[in-house]
């Protein structure tokens, strides 16, 4: 047996076992593989892979991890693991993908704002990729009231006017560009182009108290750390 | 005999903690990973390493009054499906814009090929076999990297629970280390932590482990403490070390000439727990124990 197969062997038994199961194929050849099968060691590994997996779940969703309720986020993050196999060691892919997980879960609808809010988050983590947007994305509510409600452990507040705020590269936080019952716009029509807040005169895209908003939001946004990484060692 | 210089792990999160006990500190080490980000490239099809333009500039400011070593989490220098390469861009990237004095890596694997070819992450560095063909492969590699930096290249010991692998190669895991160093060029990154948790798991002696090992290839040393874990000692690296590894250092620092840096690594999400004054009294107790102190490891 080679190395790359021996290895593959491995890392398959401990990827299915992290996620409490056993691979499609079995190791055939190699007395010693088949024998970790069941064994302590190859729990302890696989409990410390889905342990720091979930970790990372933790810190590059803190927006989404605030706002659940602690046994929902537990449940979908456990789901997740169960599921979607590990294919990195960094932190915003795996993000992505595990919001992009949780929004598609049908118990989140039972908590108001969750969607808005972890959709906010896997925007942002797109920016932070390299996407450009800008991304459009509808809150039930006053945006800045939600996510401070959030950042803080707050209750979140309860369900209100419709609400589209933008997200885009160069800023920290977001903007809201419409209410929907004031201009009649539809929460999935293209978003106007990216304005950068911080340099454009208010007078000229925004009043004074809606520029002051965008810059209360950005700096709620800006507690958040949006870090990256891999797992120290 | 040249004097020790004493680190720590920084990290964005770690950042504030480690500022506040700077005075006791003569480098840091900083794992680039942290600071950067995946990114696909659709026209080829392939995920590079993208250093976070703003993480970077907080950790070369972290840096400003002190030397950095690296040390780093994702090369999967001992993946026989081929390493990260991305991985080495982004180092090159860092290297521009921050000196470092070492550059180390886990001796292990994460990158493997799937049953259809895929190139997946196992999502935790595994352990290797000790054999001719793991030590043919990880030994160019090393000495690639240490060519390619020009600065020393170390590879640290890794913990494992696998219980029988260190059998499984026909080469005892000291003298395959020994042997590494050897045909590469590179140096040992000793992590006492992770010994000590194989030497507590799989029930042998850390001192005789260290008896096979040829002391004069250990350029660094980790020391750090944690949990146990369902009956096994992890090397999640979240609490101070124990005097008994404390004594395993002495042991160590008496006998290995070539030592220039002690580094009491700590995960980022124990800083909390741990507090600014545990971390501080951790670093006094080190800094007591290595010769001289208050020096530079570039020597």
């Amino acid at each position: 047996m080679s190395l790359a197969e021996w290895q593959t062997d491995l890392a398959e038994l401990v990827v299915a076992g992290a996620a409490g199961g056993v691979p499609e194929r079995l190791p055939s050849e190699d007395p010693w593989l088949r024998d970790l099968v069941g064994s302590d060691g190859l729990r302890v590994t696989c409990a410390i892979q889905r342990w720091w997996r979930q970790q990372r779940l933790v810190a590059a969703t803190p927006l989404t991890h605030l706002a659940a309720p602690e046994p929902l986020y537990d449940r979908i993050a456990a789901r997740y693991l169960d599921t979607v196999a590990a294919h990195t060691m960094f932190f915003f892919v795996e993000a992505r993908r595990f919001l992009e997980f949780l929004i598609v879960q049908p118990e989140i609808e039972s908590a108001p704002h969750l969607p808005a809010l972890a959709r906010l988050e896997a925007c942002r983590l797109r920016l932070a990729s390299g996407e450009c947007g800008p991304f459009r994305i509808e809150f039930h509510g006053d945006p800045l009231a939600i996510v401070a409600a959030a950042l803080q452990g707050e209750a979140l507040p309860p369900v209100g006017t419709p609400c589209v705020v933008v997200v885009e590269s160069g800023t920290v936080g977001f903007r809201v560009v419409e209410h929907p019952e004031s201009d009649g716009a539809a929460s999935d029509q293209a978003a106007e182009p990216a304005v950068d807040l911080a340099q454009e005169p208010a007078a000229r895209r925004q009043t004074q108290v809606e520029v002051a908003r965008e810059r209360e939001v950005s700096g709620v946004l800006a507690e958040v750390h949006f870090e990256s990484g891999g797992a120290p060692g | 005999m040249p004097r020790i210089a004493l680190g720590t792990t920084w990290s964005p999160l770690l950042g504030p903690m480690v500022e506040q006990n700077g005075d006791l500190l003569d480098f840091l080490e900083i794992s680039p990973d942290v600071l950067c980000r995946e990114r696909r490239c659709p026209l080829r099809g392939t995920t590079g390493l993208v250093l976070d333009p703003e993480l970077l500039d907080r950790a070369c400011r972290a840096a400003t009054d002190t030397e950095v070593v690296v040390h780093g989490l994702g090369l999967s220098i001992g993946s026989a499906a081929g390493w990260n390469e991305g991985y080495l861009d982004m180092l090159d990237a860092f290297a521009a814009k921050r000196r470092f004095a070492w550059h180390s890596e886990h001796l292990g694997y994460l990158l493997y090929r799937d049953h259809d070819g895929r190139v997946c992450n196992a999502g935790v560095p595994l352990p290797i076999p000790c054999d001719v063909e793991a030590l043919q492969l990880i030994a160019a590699r090393a000495a690639a990297v240490v060519r390619r930096y020009g600065v020393p290249f170390l590879l640290e010991n890794v913990a494992w629970y696998l219980s029988g692998i260190d059998r499984l190669g026909g080469i005892a895991e000291p003298e395959f280390l020994n042997r590494l160093c050897h045909r590469s060029g590179a140096g040992l990154l000793l992590d006492l932590f992770n010994l000590h948790c194989n030497a507590v798991n799989h029930g042998f002696a850390a001192r005789d482990w260290l008896d096979a090992l040829e002391l004069e290839h250990v350029v660094e040393v980790h020391m750090a403490g944690g949990p146990d874990f369902e009956g096994f000692a992890v090397d999640v690296h979240s609490q101070v070390s124990t005097a008994g590894l404390k004594d395993l250092l002495e042991c160590v620092l008496a006998r290995a000439p070539r030592v220039r840096g002690v580094v009491f690594e700590l995960l980022e999400e124990s800083a909390g727990l741990m507090g600014v004054d545990g971390h501080r009294n951790e670093l006094r107790e080190l800094r007591a124990m290595l010769r001289g102190g208050g020096c530079r490891v570039a020597g």
